[in-house]
């Protein structure tokens, strides 16, 4: 019985590091496909990855903001009353907003401006629109913080920021203040869900001929 | 619209005591009552905040006035012509008024003149 002897391929010396070329499969059509679905997959990743990364750096910044106005409003409650509110006042507020926001009457502002005292619960309520006005000035470089606030957030809803401060929503009108002009629909979404057929209305307010405000019908010319 | 002494706001004579959103519901109800037409408060509060606005200012301005010694009459005519005056705007504090955004900005002119005057 013969015995075959194989060869061996191994490599020599003078062909290590010269490996025959591998033959690569002609690509089809397919794995174009295939690839660009996985390439698809992987980009559909990156954007849930950054969107939850970009969620996550607006709720920190949103904590990191409620706790900067606890620390101001605990600051400003501790100031004199009175100078606290002729600082509103020189920044424009009306009393009868102030008055709103504190959940108290125009008549009780008016005594504490003259010296009266207020619960703790008042002070910290005043002190609070301080903290805040000063974080629009000097954070987000509002600066006409009480005219901002007075402004209607949307043409079609009657409510402005003050309105969502004396709903204690200070979080919402932050959250308009640092991404104005921002979104204010989102924010009205989140404080008054249904307020688009709340305030639907079929009335306009227009400028009269004696330049005063008038109603009428929209779409009507009189 | 404009002040009156206290004394003469007697409980016995007073028909009805009336926040603004009172006022609004009221004159809903007067227009509905003639018209048929129902107009949303909400429409009727931003035609009339101008003179709510107005009548606010004034308040603060004759109150002040009269702590510092002055007439009632006199000091109500002198809020008049400011709030009536073109200001270097070219517009009148009393025209700005009808504009949510300038209100403020009227607020702080007006306490400004009271405190230089």
């Amino acid at each position: 019985m013969s015995t075959i002897r194989r060869i061996d391929y191994a490599p020599t010396g003078a062909s290590v590091g010269h490996a025959p070329p591998r033959l690569e499969r002609t690509r089809t059509i397919q794995d174009v496909v295939d690839d660009i679905g996985h390439l698809r997959n992987r980009s559909e990743s990156l954007v849930h990855d950054s969107r939850d990364i970009h969620e996550s750096i607006g709720q920190l910044h949103s904590d990191s903001l409620d706790e900067e106005l606890r620390s101001l409003t605990v600051r400003h409650a501790r100031e004199h009353l009175p100078t606290l509110l002729d600082r509103l006042s020189t920044l424009g507020f009306s009393w009868r907003d102030i008055a709103k926001i504190a959940g108290v009457s125009v008549p009780a502002v008016r005594k504490w401006r003259q010296g009266e005292s207020a619960t703790g619960d008042n002070r910290q309520r005043v002190a609070r629109i301080a903290a805040l006005c000063e974080i629009a000035a000097e954070r987000y470089i509002i600066a006409d913080v009480a005219g901002w606030l007075e402004t209607p957030l949307h043409p079609d809803a009657p409510l402005n920021g003050l309105d969502l401060m004396a709903s204690e929503r200070f979080d919402l009108v932050l959250a308009l203040a640092r991404e104005q002009p921002g979104d204010p629909e989102r924010v009205l979404d989140e404080f008054e869900p249904d307020w688009r057929a709340r305030y639907r209305s079929d009335v306009e307010v227009f400028t009269a001929p004696d330049g005063l405000p008038g109603l009428r019908l929209i779409g009507s010319d009189s | 619209m404009g002040l009156v002494e206290s004394a003469s706001l007697l409980p016995a004579k007073r028909i009805a005591c009336l926040s603004p959103y009172g006022i609004h519901l009221l004159q809903q109800r007067f227009i509905w009552y003639l018209t048929r037409f129902l107009v949303p408060t909400h429409r009727l509060a931003e035609a009339t905040a101008p003179v709510f606005e107005e009548a606010e200012l004034e308040e603060e301005w004759v109150t002040r006035a009269i702590q510092r010694g002055a007439e009632r009459d006199a000091s109500t005519a002198a809020f008049h012509d400011w709030v009536r005056s073109p200001d270097e705007s070219g517009t009148s504090p009393q025209e700005q008024l009808t504009d949510p955004q300038r209100r403020a900005g009227v607020r702080r002119a007006m306490r400004h003149h009271l405190a230089h005057d």
